[in-house]
């Protein structure tokens, strides 16, 4: 028997029997998806570090304070020990020409009218910001000095805050109330979109010396600070290290670059990647433990054709291939649906999650398939086998 | 055409020795016509199961064609069956959703047959067989006697010298039973050799000789006198 006729043989069976090839290929189908996927995750997210470091400039170092940096990225730091003071001395002492942006975040409730929205990140700053961070308003414009000398209640918002507070018109010049008291918006900020998960956007920039007074505080939550080469972040972060050790006690700050930064929040999505590893491994497993089962039966059930092929002169290799390449086939078809899937969830996804490549790599679809062909070999042997060694007189009296 | 001598099985059944041959010796020329007769447990089935390649013996030797099988691998026995014996059952053993074609195309599979030739030859096959017009059918599809008759079609597949029928009219009526008698004349008629197994006697008498069978030992061997021809028989009924 030729492949050809072996894999034409097993496509007949497996057709068949629609509804039970169909429910058997889902296992495998499930657990294909998912390493497809798998792969995705973590392609999409190391493209995303590399990307928002190339976008926010690789010459970017922050100065958070002691505990943890992801903790002090979602602006919910510990006690901060970290003051302006500590960004004067840093601005001052350095050998670089550094650009230094010192940073409070509190969330807060923002009103506009009968308007209200909650969760918004308030971000005390100062004018140098804008060029730190590279991000600039396309409306109106950035705060000014003058606002941090007269402690102004004015604000800079997001889009995001744009859209949800405001319908329509022009916004700038317009008041929102803030923790309380009235805010003019003097402009709105470029649309930045989200990094894992926060929405950049939600955000509303405000003088850092209002912010202290409003929130009764003196602290800050980082400070971004700029080199005028990428080349000088290595030694630039060693001498703020030393600056600040002068001032601070060693755990109540830490020098992270912005890669550093990036990867260490990257290790929330470590968490995915096991998670859609086991649903991967699982499915493999109970899916090729569906296949043997479904082609154990079918060996019994065809039995008497088992026995009526070995008397018209089948051997019993040509069984064996037979039943195996029907588990491979049927497992093969289920990578197939499985990766149909994977493109689905991945399309749908993307469009909700930067941890998604919205790309799925062929390397990934090849990985999958070939993990599907496996599974199937794997769990097709012991089916396969017994089919071979049935005895051609009992096979054919059998009922 | 088969020759087989002190032919011994012993079955072994939960550690008790069974005898189901108990040395058998019998020779079917090339171009005859034998019916093995004989009461259930005579030995009949094990000794059809032998001299088809489908089981070896504990001791004795089978000659098939001139050639010793009883020592031969499993493997070996495979390709025998498939190029020198043709199997015609009493159930038919059709494949349920493969159409008539497909069923006659079926030993093909495993064996040298040219491909392109393939087609063609099951089509000649069941036109042989007056099926012509059965050619898509599937087996559900088919009377008693159809199916019989594609399973005959798909015995003759890879042009075996040796036809075995092993009870091939058990589930017919007697009409559609005495054209399949017809049929497996008109093969031995052609120069195939038939071997019969029944319990009827009419039937039997369709054959040149009868050998009975009893309690594993061959009992007797007649020539029949009288030879019963279904062919005829079939033009008596429609007149």
């Amino acid at each position: 028997m030729t492949l050809a006729e072996h894999t034409q043989v097993s496509l007949e069976m497996i057709a068949s029997n629609k509804l039970r090839s169909a429910l058997t290929t889902l296992g495998v189908a499930i657990g294909s998806a998912a390493i497809i996927l798998l792969i995705s995750v973590s392609q999409g997210a190391s493209q995303e570090v590399t990307h928002l470091v190339e976008g926010l400039g690789s010459n970017l170092y922050v100065v958070l304070p002691g505990g943890t940096p992801a903790a002090a990225l979602r602006g919910s730091a510990p006690v901060s020990q970290l003051k302006v003071q500590h960004a004067e001395k840093l601005r001052r002492e350095t050998s670089f020409r550094v650009l230094v942006a010192p940073v409070l975040n509190n969330p807060v409730t923002l009103t506009y009218g009968r308007e209200y929205k909650a969760g918004i990140s308030a971000v005390g700053t100062v004018p140098n910001f804008a060029e730190v961070r590279n991000w600039f308003p396309t409306q109106g414009t950035f705060l000014k000095k003058s606002d941090l000398d007269l402690t102004r209640r004015v604000a800079v918002i997001g889009t995001t805050v744009q859209s949800a507070l405001f319908k329509w018109g022009d916004v700038l010049g317009k008041d929102l109330v803030l923790a309380g008291e009235k805010f003019r918006i003097i402009g709105v900020m470029q649309s930045k979109g989200q990094l894992f998960e926060v929405d950049l956007d939600n955000q509303v920039f405000i003088p850092l010396t209002t912010a202290h007074r409003l929130f009764g505080t003196d602290n800050l939550s980082l400070i971004f600070v700029r080199v005028p080469r990428a080349d000088d972040i290595t030694p630039a972060m060693a001498e703020a290290q030393r600056i600040l050790s002068a001032a601070l006690p060693a755990d109540q700050f830490t020098v992270k670059s912005q890669g550093e930064m990036l990867e260490t929040v990257l290790s929330i999505g470590a968490i995915f990647t096991v998670m859609l590893g086991s649903i991967a491994g699982i499915s493999l497993l109970v899916g090729g433990i569906g296949i043997m089962n479904i082609m154990i039966v079918s060996v019994t059930e065809r039995t008497r054709e088992i026995g009526l092929r070995k008397a018209v002169g089948a051997r019993e290799p040509d069984l064996l291939i037979q039943f195996l390449s029907e588990a491979i086939l049927l497992s093969f078809l289920g990578g197939c649906v499985g990766v149909a899937l994977a493109y689905l969830g991945a399309f749908s996804i993307a469009t909700a999650s930067t941890f998604f490549a919205a790309s799925i790599s062929p390397f990934a679809v090849a990985l999958a398939l070939g993990f599907s062909i496996a599974v199937g070999t794997f769990f097709g042997v012991y089916p396969a086998v017994k089919a071979a060694h049935l005895d051609p007189i009992e096979a054919l009296r059998h009922e | 055409m088969v020759r087989v001598k002190d032919l011994v099985k012993i079955y072994r059944l939960e550690g008790v020795e069974v005898p189901a041959l108990r040395g058998i010796s019998l020779t079917v020329e090339e171009g005859a016509f034998i019916a093995i007769m004989g009461p259930s447990g005579c030995g009949k089935s094990t000794l059809l199961n032998i001299v088809s390649c489908l089981d070896r013996p504990t001791s004795g030797s089978v000659e098939i064609g001139g050639v010793e099988v009883s020592r031969m691998s499993r493997a070996e026995l495979a390709a025998l069956r498939s190029q020198q014996v043709g199997f015609v059952f009493q159930t038919f053993h059709l494949l349920p959703r493969a159409t008539a074609l497909a069923n006659v195309m079926l030993p093909f599979l495993y064996s040298r047959y040219p491909k392109e030739r393939r087609k063609a030859r099951a089509i000649e096959l069941l036109k042989y067989v007056g099926l012509e017009d059965r050619m898509t059918h599937r087996p559900n599809q088919l009377s008693g006697g159809q199916q019989q008759r594609v399973a005959i079609a798909r015995a003759l597949a890879n042009d075996p010298r040796l036809v075995l029928a092993d009870e091939p009219t058990g589930n017919l009526d007697s009409r559609a039973g005495l054209e399949i008698m017809a049929l497996l004349e008109r093969l031995n008629h052609e120069g195939k050799t038939i071997l019969l197994v029944t319990h009827e006697r009419q039937l039997a008498e369709h054959a040149e000789r009868i050998i009975y069978l009893r309690d594993g030992v061959v009992l007797r061997e007649e020539d029949v006198r009288e030879r019963r021809a279904a062919s005829s028989e079939l033009a008596g009924a429609a007149r």
